[in-house]
């Protein structure tokens, strides 16, 4: 339910996103994959079962807003979900490096992807140029890190909120 | 088994969403997920771009309802203005309609004027007279028209200096050459003693109507042609010669109280004399 929740949000948010930014900057809004950041955002937080199936939706939902072939976001997200899920088992994923890291290697992974399965079913892949790819992941990367201390800072002031409360609560 | 039926329903996934890529050759097809996505996403990044766009158009909008505001103050200083000046002229409009009025006499009949105040009225003895006082400098003479902006009042009958004595038209011995401003016709207007004038010797060929309009003729040597008399406001049978005509004054006598003197324009001496006077 939880991962549902958050995909749910991720998905409006990232969405957003993508909107405001194409809207403001359309030449900005290739540079930043925020589907990506909902991608490993839920994925680090559930099992590997959940995850794949959150990124696949999450990259079908980015297929949406993108030109290319339905699926290929979809089968990215899949293989990104499953993976991230694995590596937040094994590892503590919450210090802010490795969650850098995490970002930046899913954004990688998933240009990766995408341009291998273009050059595979298609024949004829855009392949992006080295700058425009380290852009992106270092974007995506820093979209990612913001987000995750964003939730972190909303989460501890709903904590606080409720502890002021049931203090005072308690006093009356 | 848990990392076991994991993998197997990545590897179903991954399948699956190759075969949708590889079902799509290269084209690009709308598919079914495709389309619900769409339809659940679309709306929510439609607002966001709305919302986005409203955003800028916020300092545009601010900007443009400023310099508005700034435009209705300052049209609404310049109206104030303007009605000042409409009360200022309307009340100038009015002087001027007025003195207007006097001066087209002036200049209809061709003569110059001079004010003059009404200092005495006898509406009730049998000769209907009014006494005039002029300003300064004023001279008057016997047989000058006096006239109101609502049309004849009579003739000055005597001159002592500043003063002059006005036989008002609706006196009984009052007589004025006059014509019907429709058809031209000619008659005279005299008075009656009781308000009322009657035009006499009207043929009764002439065409006459309720509310025709009478004014002088210019023939009896006194009066220019043009000035208001009054109005028809009775026709009788008269004699078999002439229509009886009742005459309802263009000028309220009893609210007079400034009059014009018009200057008077005689004629010639020759043309005074009966014809071969001059013959030897």
């Amino acid at each position: 339910m939880i991962v549902l929740a958050r995909l749910a949000i991720g998905l409006l948010i990232a969405t957003a996103l993508r909107a405001g930014v194409t809207a403001v900057a359309p030449g900005v809004a290739g540079l930043v994959d925020p589907f990506v950041v909902v991608m490993v955002w839920v994925a680090v937080a559930t099992t590997p079962m959940p995850a794949q199936l959150a990124g696949m939706v999450t990259g079908l939902a980015r297929d949406v807003f993108t030109g290319r072939p339905f699926g290929l976001g979809g089968f990215a997200g899949t293989l990104i979900g499953y993976a991230v899920a694995r590596f937040a088992q094994h590892l503590l994923v919450r210090q802010p490096r490795t969650l850098a890291l995490v970002f930046a290697l899913a954004a990688a992974a998933e240009q990766a992807i995408v341009a291998v399965l273009e050059s595979i079913l298609m024949g004829d892949p855009v392949v992006p140029s080295i700058d425009r790819v380290a852009i992106r992941v270092a974007a995506t990367t820093a979209l990612g890190v913001l987000w995750y201390n964003s939730e972190h800072a909303l989460l501890r002031s709903i904590a606080r909120w409720r502890r002021e409360r049931g203090g005072r609560l308690r006093l009356g | 088994m848990s990392a076991r039926r994991d993998r197997l329903i990545l590897v179903l996934l991954l399948s699956g969403q190759f075969a949708l890529v590889s079902s799509q050759g290269g084209e690009r097809q709308q598919t079914v997920a495709e389309s619900t996505l769409t339809r659940l996403l679309g709306p929510f990044a439609s607002a966001v771009t709305a919302t986005q766009r409203a955003a800028e158009d916020v300092p545009a909008r601010a900007a443009t309802r400023s310099s508005l505001r700034l435009e209705n103050e300052r049209l609404r200083a310049e109206l104030e203005v303007a009605r000042q000046q409409q009360v200022e002229l309307v009340r100038v409009r009015g002087e001027l309609a007025r003195l207007a009025v006097m001066l087209d006499y002036r200049d209809f009949t061709g003569t110059k004027a001079q004010v003059a105040d009404v200092v005495y009225a006898d509406y009730a003895s049998w000769l209907r007279t009014l006494v005039i006082r002029g300003g300064r400098g004023a001279r008057f003479e016997v047989d000058q028209p006096v006239v109101s902006t609502d049309g004849l009042v009579g003739r000055i009958v005597g001159v002592a200096g500043p003063w002059a004595k006005v036989q008002l038209l609706t006196d009984r011995v009052a007589a004025v050459g006059a014509q019907l401003a429709r058809t031209r016709r000619q008659g005279v207007v005299r008075g009656s003693g009781s308000g009322q004038l009657h035009l006499d010797y009207l043929s009764r060929q002439a065409e006459i109507e309720i509310g025709d309009l009478v004014q002088t003729a210019g023939i009896d040597g006194v009066y220019p042609r043009g000035l208001m008399i009054g109005s028809v406001v009775a026709i009788g049978t008269g004699g078999e010669l002439f229509h009886d005509v009742e005459i309802q004054p263009a000028v309220d006598f009893s609210r007079l109280d400034q009059v014009l003197v018009l200057e008077r324009s005689e004629i010639p001496e020759v043309l005074r004399r009966p014809q071969g006077e001059d013959s030897p």
